[in-house]
């Protein structure tokens, strides 16, 4: 899905007893004691607090467990997508991935309507923020491969979400467009990427995959020995090709530079890919689900389609400047560049 | 070993600026200095200071926290556990639950006493916290200014409400020192403060100079003899 505007007037207090208990009325999960927003587990300390800048979301202690409730972003709070979303979710925590239970309510919904927003609850797992080692990279790959797997065989429900780079690049460009000009920021460079939409442009003969559609270090937990403890955050799932995924992960392990807190970016983008770390990751990915010819002949679309969005956001939210943004154009020499090596 | 029935000590006053978590930390170190073991809970959850003048490191050992050790006092502050405290928004009840964790689930070891660095204004962060204390006692510290007198005139009202000891006021920034000569000069007449400290029947336990880092000196020394020697105003 595409990041829009958060809406005014959105906004939903998960932070009392009240507002959790009336969601958690709709489950059988017991009653509501208390709410934490800093979380201490496996020596781990998470503050929930501090990853709310789309949703918010808090941890319910209740008379038969604790519980990570989450209010689903705005912009993909529709009933079909948060049952696609979490049925995905669901479908891969059975099947062994690394991936928190999503809870049904006593009505079998994966998700609970509450004052105009949309809930989920789900199990607690807490794993420790992406500290960059190898053994992480591998291991999200190969989280991710099977993560395909899993999709390209499961039963979903049959109105699914679908997305296209393309479409999804385009939607980031006009959303910047308009922030540029709500503060009067001039740049040529959206109107040079528009120019340059075919490049992101995919096969439509693809297979398609259930994808999920933010696979980013930070939806990541690990534990200690670099393994995945959980795999987070389904909100973005659609049906596309599974390059998605792959185009996003390579951007997001290998060619971003990130300010230190939590997702946010670096001012300066840097204009490279890390040839080393994206090797490594692709490798892991292909040793458990290998990519067909057509699909490695188009994983460049998907990495600059991926580039551009991340670092559009990045604008968007606020991290990178302007006058940066002019960089934005030269992607495209730098994917054709490290495809030379990697691909 | 979690925070148990150790004193508690609060350092309150209801106006922002006027050293409250300047004099939290002093009052710990000449504590401390005096052998007794320390814990310091900022439970300025937005704004806190404690991470500052006490620098360290927070952790998690399963799933209890470790409080920052400085020397020998412990401190726990959201300081340490948030790059920008200020952003955090917070209910009721989830300041509860940190509290809770903060006071029942982190290893404080054995304290002879804890001090409490509250938040400006005697609001809903107190009242909670209040809610884990059987007892505490608190001073008061305040500058001269019409606007800090105002708003500790209703700090005190507010603690007496919750029951707790109100042990004496701690003139701050009452003069400036001078870094040559040592000559005090006076920042203002404290005439006002001190009728309104006979007015709320407190003593003013110190008057400390206008510094920007950790209160500490003669006049703060003379604050924790007074403690440690007079344990009824923890126990009251």
């Amino acid at each position: 899905m595409s990041v829009q505007r958060r809406p005014k007037g959105s906004y939903f207090d998960l932070l009392t007893v009240d507002g959790c208990s009336r969601v958690f009325s709709a489950y059988d999960l017991g009653d509501v004691l208390a709410i934490e927003s800093l979380i201490v587990e496996n020596s781990v300390i998470v503050n929930l607090l501090e990853r709310s800048e789309t949703s918010r979301k808090t941890v319910v202690r209740t008379t038969t467990g604790s519980y990570f409730l989450k209010q689903v972003p705005w912009y993909c709070a529709e009933p079909a997508l948060v049952e696609f979303s979490a049925s995905f979710a669901s479908a891969c925590a059975a099947e062994g991935l690394p991936v928190p239970v999503v809870h049904r309510t006593r009505e079998g919904a994966l998700f609970a309507e509450h004052d105009g927003g949309l809930f989920t609850v789900s199990d607690l797992a807490v794993g420790m923020v992406y500290s960059g080692s190898a053994r992480e990279v591998a291991a999200s790959a190969n989280v991710l491969a099977r993560m395909h797997q899993v999709g390209a065989s499961c039963d979903l429900p049959a109105e699914r979400p679908t997305t296209t780079t393309r479409w999804i690049a385009e939607e980031h460009i006009e959303l910047a467009r308009r922030i540029s000009k709500e503060r009067g920021e001039s740049t040529p460079v959206f109107d040079a990427l528009c120019g340059m939409l075919d490049t992101v442009e995919c096969p439509s003969a693809l297979q398609q995959y259930p994808v999920h559609g933010d696979f980013i270090p930070w939806n990541i937990a690990y534990n200690a020995d670099g393994s995945v403890a959980a795999l987070y955050d389904f909100d973005n799932a659609s049906m596309d090709s599974r390059l998605h995924d792959v185009g996003e992960a390579l951007v997001a392990w290998a060619a971003l530079d990130f300010s230190g807190k939590h997702a946010g970016l670096a001012a300066d983008i840097r204009g490279s890919i890390d040839e080393s770390v994206s090797a490594q990751f692709l490798q892991a990915y292909e040793q458990v689900a290998p990519l067909a010819a057509e699909e490695r002949e188009a994983l460049c679309s998907h990495v600059l389609g991926a580039w551009w969005e991340a670092l559009l956001l990045g604008y968007v939210k606020g991290e990178i400047p302007c006058s940066e943004l002019r960089k934005l154009a030269e992607l495209p020499a730098a994917v054709e560049e490290w495809s030379k090596h990697v691909l | 070993m979690f925070y148990s029935d150790a004193p508690v000590l609060l350092v309150s006053g209801g106006k922002g600026g006027v050293g409250k978590s300047s004099v939290s930390a002093g009052i710990a170190n000449a504590l401390c200095a005096k052998g007794f073991r320390m814990g310091v809970l900022d439970a300025d959850l937005t704004g806190p200071s404690q991470s500052v003048l006490f620098p360290g490191e927070m952790r998690a050992e399963g799933s209890l926290l470790v409080p920052a050790a400085c020397g020998n006092i412990s401190v726990c502050s959201m300081g340490y556990l948030s790059e920008d405290p200020s952003a955090l928004v917070w209910s009721e009840d989830a300041a509860r639950s940190l509290f809770e964790r903060f006071l029942f689930k982190t290893e404080w070891g054995r304290l002879d006493v804890l001090v409490v660095d509250l938040p400006p204004t005697s609001g809903m962060t107190t009242r909670v916290l209040m809610e884990f204390f059987e007892r505490a006692s608190t001073v008061f510290v305040t500058t001269e200014s019409q606007l800090a007198l105002a708003d500790c005139r209703r700090d005190v009202t507010f603690h007496r409400k919750l029951e707790n000891n109100a042990v004496g006021i701690i003139h701050n920034m009452a003069y400036h020192e001078c870094g040559a000569c040592g000559a005090r000069q006076p920042i203002g007449a404290s005439d006002e403060l001190d009728a309104f400290a006979r007015d709320a029947g407190l003593p003013v336990l110190a008057r400390l100079p206008y510094c920007d880092t950790i209160a500490d000196g003669e006049a703060l020394a003379e604050v924790a003899s007074c403690i440690a020697e007079r344990k009824e105003f923890l126990h009251a």
